[in-house]
């Protein structure tokens, strides 16, 4: 099978499309840019902070932040989380950093221990046992706090993450099935502007793109991504609903892309609806942004990390 | 459709990441390799040789095939 732009062998197929290599680097980078102009994503003066985690998603962010940063003249750089979870974190750690060295990037690290006096690793029985709480839960809060918070003290404006349409397809998916359409009201390509001063805005780039696509560009571009998942992720709803959708991706290819582009059709509508009632204020304790007196990442340091 | 089967002894080596497996299997399409192994085409690409290949593509005895994991992460 040929590409549908040239006579080379197609390597890339999905949902009417037929690329070779080139046509396909060409279309995820074409598609990344137009993301980042449409929903102007980063704008001259932005200080761009990558939250970086030595994985595919955030090391083709990453690679295509530097490429359109450099090329628009705007700052930026990585920020990795080092949430302690040994034989996972540790390795994409190294990977990430040998990317930043190559590509002569600024990276920056912190940590759930030097933050928290805790890794996850540490705390993480604790949380399933004595409190009903499952690891990607207190991982999930815990480490958007210290993204948004050393982004913040960094001086970054805008706060990128490599999530990708399966991530975004299943956001939505699992907010309808909890029957929390406030929380859908808070997704989309750009979030958090004006939200609160204490709260970096954050970027989705990738936005578009099927995670199965990201993979194959960092596959091509031959970028180290060994595969290393999360030794939590089974105990998580997402990755009950991360399989249904494979699923019905493969028996109706563009079934992700039609939950997200009839989200984005929505969007303005939940906006509206839930305006006021996602606002954020201050948290008592350290001052981050939250929605009542003590944000949760707060209630969980005090739960877990100091018992 | 003929359906593979994963049979030690022949000479088409497959290499699963996710489970970090290195098998033989009879030849056949990508297709049929990963049917036979129950893996969803959405979760994984098919390398042959260090090139990417489509699913329908047939692959041979002496091919040294990746079954790299799409998801990853946590």
């Amino acid at each position: 099978m040929n590409c549908m732009k040239c006579e080379e062998k197609a390597i890339y197929e999905h949902n009417n499309l037929k690329l070779c290599k080139t046509h396909f680097l060409s279309y995820f980078e074409d598609k990344v840019a137009k993301t980042i102009k449409k929903f102007n994503l980063y704008e001259k003066g932005d200080k761009v902070c990558v939250a970086a985690s030595g994985g595919k998603d955030s090391l083709a962010v990453l690679y295509m932040t530097s490429k359109y940063c450099k090329k628009h003249h705007i700052d930026f750089f990585a920020l990795a989380i080092d949430e302690g979870i040994g034989g996972y974190r540790d390795h994409t750690l190294d990977d990430l950093r040998a990317f930043c060295e190559t590509h002569g990037i600024q990276l920056e690290v912190a940590s759930f221990h030097s933050s928290f006096g805790q890794t996850l690793d540490m705390i993480r029985d604790d949380a399933i046992k004595n409190h009903n709480k499952k690891p990607c839960t207190v991982c999930g809060v815990m480490r958007r706090t210290l993204l948004n918070r050393n982004a913040k003290r960094l001086g970054a404006t805008k706060l990128a993450t490599g999530h990708n349409l399966d991530d975004e397809s299943q956001s939505f998916c699992m907010n309808l099935f909890k029957g929390n359409m406030r929380h859908n009201a808070s997704l989309g390509p750009i979030t958090g502007i004006n939200q609160h001063a204490n709260f970096v805005t954050r970027v989705k780039p990738l936005y578009y793109i099927l995670e199965k696509e990201t993979r194959l560009y960092t596959f091509l571009k031959g970028f180290k991504v060994e595969f290393t998942e999360c030794p939590n992720i089974d105990l998580s709803f997402r990755s009950v609903i991360r399989d249904k959708l494979n699923e019905l991706e493969s028996q109706f290819p563009g079934t992700k892309n039609g939950i997200v582009n009839a989200f984005m059709d929505a969007l303005p509508d939940l906006k509206e609806k839930y305006r006021g009632k996602n606002d954020y204020k201050v948290c008592e304790r350290c001052s981050d942004p939250c929605s009542g007196k003590i944000c949760n990442a707060c209630k969980l340091e005090e739960q877990l990390c100091r018992a | 459709m003929k359906h593979c089967e994963h049979v030690y002894g022949t000479k088409m080596e497959v290499f699963i990441e996710k489970s970090k497996q290195t098998l033989q299997h009879k030849p056949c399409t990508g297709a049929q390799l990963l049917k036979s192994l129950d893996i969803n085409p959405q979760t994984v690409l098919l390398v042959r040789n260090d090139e990417v290949v489509l699913d329908h593509e047939e692959l041979s005895e002496d091919d040294k095939v990746k079954i790299l994991s799409v998801v990853s992460g946590g």
